[in-house]
């Protein structure tokens, strides 16, 4: 009995003083921590410093992906209405977030690292089309300086669309 | 039946009423213990004390379907499950919800074959897709969070 | 409650939700008033097709696609299969890849055995140890997450090599963080060795054999628990642990407690390879070249996963696509020690034995088992098609 009531005691002891220590909880949506470097979240496809997209339309990403959650459509680009710098580039880019598994293949894959998945995973839907994301949404914003695309440049300005790269860190 | 009928247009009495319901259904929905894989596995990791799922009422796992709210479907369904899956929907009692957690409960994800529903909405009516493979537990906050708004919204003739 | 009358005794059926796991199964106890007399499994709620699925994608994608067998031990079915793979091809991987693949494996092994301990505490009742445990086990979730990209499923391993290094702020932060759990691994060893609640519900429960566990093939730390010394990190080294070699943890009595210490004393095995292995991590590349076609012949690897031997049978034919691979898992083999375990329990300790192997039923749910009116019957392959064609009708 006598024992009984000192366990007792000694637990609810535990407990007051738990009390008094910082708690470990994430207050979650009013404080978000950050996701460590290498995390694979959304994707976002990439441009250039000039602000031509870097995404060149090659499919190797959807051939690369093991869930079958991307589908991408390369069109003939002119000088007149330049999207990337290559010869073509994608007129349809659409991931399915229900199907990606996150794994991060399609970044290997990229021969020039158009797509990068990055540290959003706020992804919850209410309907499965919503789910379905196309390429204005997973593409960057133009930053200042520069126009958006399509736009028209000098003829024989881009003939290359594999551009030199040196090796990503982290 | 009851109440939301005879009420169904005084204005603002059944708005403030609507609120009122609504604002105690999202502050108190229990979910169902209830896993299939991996992504079982982040819910239970956001009922721990890191993510700690109680801030939203969720702090009862509730074992038996006739005492939960919430079905969260953690995890892919096989055809072997799917007949036990709506059996347990069907035990659920009204108002109920449905969370899609994860991409093999959602759509099949990366499992598109024989032996995966393609879905679990091929089942169940859901209310809230969850992307991840598997989601963080902070995406099943956001998705709970989701599904908040979404009861919130909810109106007083399409009560159940 | 659904009861069958059965002579005088009744079948309790449990599953295939239930209060005592979070995956789905599906059992049959035969119950002599509370004691268990006679026990049946049945499984395949979670049967996904994945060994038909790796065959219809490349090597590279199954990796991904393996990896998803389980949600726990998700890094050893990858490094399972591409070791495999890898020795197919005749390629030798560096040994900077292979020591992080050795690293990540130690630490899926510590946050394997947390969450172990919180589920096994939970069962018993004793929730304070569930929300310590898995509280810890954020610890290294929140390091793999640093070294790999994910929480669980990390994707790391490549054919060929691991794709992420190990750099100093994330040497420094595992560091600090095993002297943090080292310091809570002795409160749960004390905990789980003089703790009342939970000595109530281990001691001298589920009490299985050396030569029983030998019989029934258990493996892993279920095996270790009852004496045998089965461990495939010292029988047949892969990876790095050649260069790091693991200790053996066994206990003789057999029993859930025994199973407790074998896991928790596991914890300072795993925290004493994680600083050798980072004390002295061999430099080099990362990945070495791989062929995309991988020659044709047939291979097996096995790895200790957190709950035992992990099998991997792969067959090439040649192609890009393997043509066969077999994948057992050890939670089957453990399950037979629960069936036989049980019987002469009260049904109450029933999940606590049930839990006591560490069941992964996502794991499991890879066969075929075909069940008679008599129990358990052998059929060979026209049987079996027979009786799949009387079973569709």
């Amino acid at each position: 009995m006598a024992n009984g009531v000192y366990e007792m005691m000694r637990g609810l002891w535990q407990t007051f003083r738990s009390a008094w220590t910082k708690p470990v909880t994430i207050q979650y949506p009013e404080v978000k921590r950050q996701v460590s470097k290498r995390y694979r979240g959304r994707h976002a496809l990439k441009r250039y410093a000039n602000g031509l997209e870097k995404c060149i339309g090659c499919s190797l990403c959807a051939a690369a992906c093991p869930a079958d959650a991307i589908f991408v459509e390369a069109s003939e680009q002119t000088d007149e209405n330049r999207y990337s710098p290559g010869e073509r580039y994608a007129s349809t880019y659409e991931i399915n977030y229900l199907r990606c598994i996150f794994c991060g293949l399609c970044e290997d894959a990229c021969p020039t690292e158009a797509i990068v998945l990055e540290d959003n995973y706020e992804l919850s839907f209410e309907t499965r089309e919503s789910a379905i994301y196309t390429k204005d949404m997973l593409l960057d914003a133009v930053s200042a300086p520069n126009q958006p695309t399509p736009r028209k440049v000098k003829p024989g300005s881009f003939n290359r669309s594999v551009p030199e790269m040196k090796d990503p860190v982290d | 039946m009851g109440i939301e009928q005879k009420a169904a247009n005084l204005g603002v009495v059944t708005t403030t009423l609507e609120q009122v319901v609504n604002w105690s259904r999202t502050n108190a929905m229990w979910p169902m213990l209830f896993g299939l894989a991996c992504c079982a596995i982040e819910m239970m990791a956001a009922e721990g004390a890191t993510y700690d799922m109680s801030r939203f009422g969720m702090e009862l796992m509730r074992a038996s379907p006739r005492q939960s709210d919430l079905m969260i479907v953690a995890g892919r369904v096989s055809r072997k499950m799917a007949p036990v899956l709506r059996n347990l929907y069907d035990q659920m009692p009204d108002p109920k919800w449905v969370i899609a957690l994860g991409d093999c409960a959602a759509c099949g994800g990366v499992f598109n074959n024989y032996a995966v529903m393609q879905g679990v909405d091929e089942l169940v009516p859901v209310d809230v897709y969850i992307s991840g493979c598997p989601p963080r537990p902070e995406a099943l906050l956001h998705g709970v969070i989701t599904l908040h708004e979404k009861v919130k919204k909810e109106k007083l003739t399409t009560w159940k | 409650m659904p009861e069958t009358k059965h002579g005088d005794k009744f079948i309790v059926p449990i599953g295939p939700q239930h209060p005592a796991l979070k995956e789905p199964g599906h059992f049959e106890f035969t119950v002599d008033g509370e004691t268990v007399t006679g026990a049946s499994v049945r499984l395949g709620f979670v049967h996904r097709g994945i060994e038909k699925a790796a065959e219809e994608r490349t090597y590279i994608q199954d990796l991904y696609l393996l990896e998803r067998i389980c949600g726990i031990c998700s890094h050893v079915h990858a490094m399972a299969f591409a070791l495999g793979v890898e020795k197919l091809a005749g390629v030798t991987v560096p040994e900077r890849a292979q020591a992080i693949r050795v690293l990540v494996a130690e630490m899926e092994r510590i946050h394997s055995h947390l969450l172990w301990l919180g589920v096994a505490a939970h069962e018993a009742g004793f929730d304070t140890l569930f929300m310590y445990a898995w509280r810890d086990r954020e610890k290294v979730m929140d390091l793999l997450e640093q070294l790999c990209g994910n929480r669980v499923n990390y994707s790391i391993n490549v054919l060929g090599g691991v794709k992420e290094d190990v750099n100093d702020v994330i040497r420094d932060g595992i560091l600090s963080a095993m002297d943090y759990l080292e310091t809570r691994t002795v409160l749960y060893l004390k905990l789980v060795t003089t703790e009342r609640t939970l000595i109530g519900r281990t001691r001298g429960i589920g009490i299985m054999e050396k030569q029983t566990a030998a019989r029934l093939g258990t493996v892993g730390p279920t095996a270790r628990a009852s004496g045998l010394e089965r461990d495939i990190r010292l029988e047949a080294p892969y990876a790095a642990y050649l260069q790091y070699p693991a200790r053996i943890v066994t206990e003789q009595t057999g029993d859930l407690e025994a199973r407790f210490i074998v896991r928790v004393k596991e914890l300072y095995e795993s925290f004493r390879l994680i600083r050798g292995i980072l004390s002295t991590l061999p430099g080099g590349e990362l990945t070495t070249k791989m062929p995309r076609r991988i020659p044709e012949g047939e291979t097996i690897s096995r790895v200790e996963a957190p709950r035992g031997e992990l099998f991997y049978y792969i067959k090439s034919n040649g192609s890009d696509k393997p043509d066969r691979v077999k994948v057992r898992t050890p939670s089957i083999n453990n399950f037979a020690s629960v069936m036989a375990t049980a019987v002469g329990h009260k049904l109450a300790d029933i999940p606590m034995i049930l839990s006591g192997i560490d069941p992964c039923f996502s794991c499991n749910d890879r066969m075929v088992s075909i069940r008679g009116s008599e129990g358990q019957q052998a059929v060979d392959w026209e049987e079996l098609r027979l009786y799949g064609i009387e079973y569709y009708r």
